[in-house]
């Protein structure tokens, strides 16, 4: 299985969060799932553990509207950071309500492979976590 | 003798070709009438002018005056020839004819009489055909009365100015226009002061230009008439050019009165404004709707497809406290959405006269223990504009959120100072709030800061609404917000009514 992934969820929604979580650990998609409510909190995290492949996400769940920076800031962070990360990470974007623009600004970053609308259902967290 | 009696029944004209020839050049006829009978001779010329072929008909006085004489002329021609045997005062008219073909024709008649010593008195007189004059003469007129009417009707009137000598002429219109009497003759100098202040250079410039240059000009601007009132003109000039050198020696131009289409317009475009930015809080609203919304009936179901998942009890009942909270989120944004609705549409609301005053100690009173707690102090100043025209609620809500946010976003290592004051800026009054705290980086979140649900300081108890809010309250009824900020240094807002 897919035991030693490791997950992040960020986003500032408390239930989302729960909710989502708690159906990762009951499906076992992964071993571990972080969550940082703020994209500051993110990029600190990306920032001080860049060399250490095993405490780098696989796969990382992204809102795009939160309060401060958005996910899109989030996304431009990632992209200056990503050369010097040990390893690499799939982004997945979400949203409460997908519009076309942002669709199509997902496709111009190879490492976003996917943007997703709310809710998570288990079907797409089965099919983001098989590949 | 002799002489006198061949005078009496055969005058010179009807054998003298010199006669006959200028009668052909000058489309005359000459003819000859005496005081005391009634014989008229005439001559071949007279008889063709009003269509009879040579002498075929039998012409007396009065067959003249009772048959060919137009009806309405006939007495001022009676007068005026009685006049001549009389005083010698000469007998010039304009009159009407009946030809042969029936038609009443306009001639010219002129004539003087001879008077011979101890005789009857003969009066020389000719018809000219001044027919086709006289037509285009009425031609003329009526034209020129149409145009008037037309000008009249549309506003429209003309002008000419030329420079050597300078002259300016005003078409009767255009004297209407500018309120002033029919005759009205001014220089162009009083001409140009009619317009308003700010379009005198303009409307100086583009005649300059058309004398000079020789480029016509197109303008819409306005001017203050004789008696004060101030309206939108079009004023249109083209250069005059001298027929044979091609040098400008004037314009002319058209004046019109375009008041009324320019108050529509006007009006239209103002409209357009508020449509404009009507639709654009629409679609503000629709979006955050749609996400909002949607953000919590995700979770809804979301959570529900847990529950049918979860094993563990102790889980099962925070997935239950979870729905509990799904529905009050739910409920608050509508209340949200119904705040912002009824915002939008109560602009009928009325507005009274506020006291600032009372107004700010509402809020003192209701922030009390917050004021208290942070030790800050509100400096409050409202002698430059001590009322304002406003609906209540929306003043207190207002003024609550300023002072609310800036007591939650004030530096922890600064005594925080509150400046409420209010002033009036053109005629209009403004309210500003400034304080000494953390401040917010415009340059990053400018465009957000006014938006719903936005907070830039991760504060647990922010909601990020209120000045959405505010902002809304204001512009539904008129007035403009801005925000000026530093971070560390401070926030100032600016609300004008």
């Amino acid at each position: 299985m897919h035991n030693k992934l490791l997950t992040f969820l960020i986003d500032d929604d408390e239930i989302f969060v729960f909710a989502t979580k708690r159906l990762i650990q009951l499906k076992n998609f992964c071993k571990d799932v972080y969550h940082f409510s703020t994209v500051a909190e993110a990029i600190a995290y990306f920032k001080n553990h860049k060399k250490n492949p095993d405490l780098i996400p696989d796969v990382v769940f992204i809102d795009i509207n939160l309060k401060a920076e958005t996910g899109w800031d989030f996304i431009n962070h990632y992209e200056e950071l990503s050369s010097e990360l040990a390893k690499e990470t799939h982004i997945y974007m979400l949203s409460a309500s997908l519009s076309h623009a942002d669709l199509e600004k997902a496709t111009q970053y190879p490492f976003v492979k996917g943007f997703l609308n709310k809710p998570l259902s288990k079907e797409n967290l089965a099919q983001i976590f098989a590949s | 003798m002799r002489s006198m009696n061949k005078n009496l029944e055969h005058p010179d004209f009807l054998e003298n070709e010199h006669f006959k020839l200028l009668e052909q050049a000058l489309h005359a006829g000459l003819f000859q009438i005496s005081e005391n009978n009634d014989n008229l001779i005439c001559s071949p010329a007279f008889c063709e002018l009003l269509g009879y072929p040579n002498n075929t008909i039998n012409l007396s006085k009065s067959f003249f005056f009772d048959q060919l004489v137009f009806p309405a002329d006939k007495e001022i021609l009676l007068k005026a020839i009685q006049n001549n045997f009389q005083s010698g005062k000469h007998c010039l008219l304009e009159i009407q004819l009946l030809n042969k073909a029936g038609a009443y024709k306009w001639f010219k008649i002129a004539g003087n009489t001879k008077q011979t010593t101890g005789g009857p008195a003969y009066m020389l007189c000719s018809i000219t055909d001044i027919n086709e004059r006289v037509e285009q003469k009425i031609a003329l007129q009526k034209s020129e009365h149409l145009l008037e009417e037309a000008g009249k009707m549309a506003r429209v009137g003309v002008w000419e100015l030329y420079t050597n000598p300078p002259l300016l002429t005003w078409s009767k219109e255009v004297c209407h226009i500018h309120e002033v009497p029919d005759n009205f003759t001014p220089d162009l100098n009083t001409a140009i002061n009619f317009y308003s202040p700010p379009a005198i250079p303009i409307i100086q410039q583009a005649v300059n230009d058309a004398l000079s240059l020789g480029t016509p000009f197109d303008l819409e601007l306005k001017i203050c008439t004789a008696t004060q009132k101030e309206i939108w003109v079009r004023a249109l000039g083209k250069p005059i050019l001298d027929k044979k050198s091609k040098k400008i020696i004037g314009v002319r131009g058209v004046f019109q009165d375009i008041n009324e289409q320019k108050e529509k317009e006007l009006a239209i475009n103002e409209s357009t404004k508020i449509i404009t930015s009507q639709n654009k809080r629409l679609v503000n609203f629709a979006h955050i709707v749609s996400h909002n919304l949607r953000a919590h009936a995700a979770n809804l179901s979301l959570t529900l497809e847990l529950e049918s998942d979860e094993t563990d009890p102790v889980e099962k009942t925070e997935l239950q406290e979870n729905l509990r909270k799904i529905s009050a989120s739910l409920n608050e944004t509508i209340t949200h959405l119904t705040d912002l609705v009824v915002a939008q549409t109560e602009t009928h609301e009325i507005k009274k006269r506020v006291p600032l005053d009372k107004a700010m100690q509402l809020v003192e009173d209701v922030l009390q223990a917050e004021i208290r707690e942070s030790s800050a102090t509100l400096k409050v100043n409202f002698t430059k504009c001590k009322e304002i025209d406003f609906v209540p609620a929306y003043l207190e809500s207002i003024l609550l959120n300023f002072t609310s946010n800036a007591l939650k976003y004030r530096n922890p290592n600064v005594p925080l100072v509150i400046t409420i004051e209010s002033d009036i800026e053109a005629g209009k009054p403004i309210l500003q709030v400034s304080d000494n705290g953390l401040g917010i980086d415009l340059t990053k979140h400018g465009e957000q800061i006014f938006g719903m649900y936005k907070t830039f300081h991760g504060n647990a108890n922010a909601r990020g609404i209120g000045l959405f809010m505010t902002k809304n309250q204001v512009e539904s009824l008129g007035g403009k917000i801005s925000v000026e900020s530093e971070p560390n240094k401070g926030t100032a807002f600016k609300i004008r009514f």
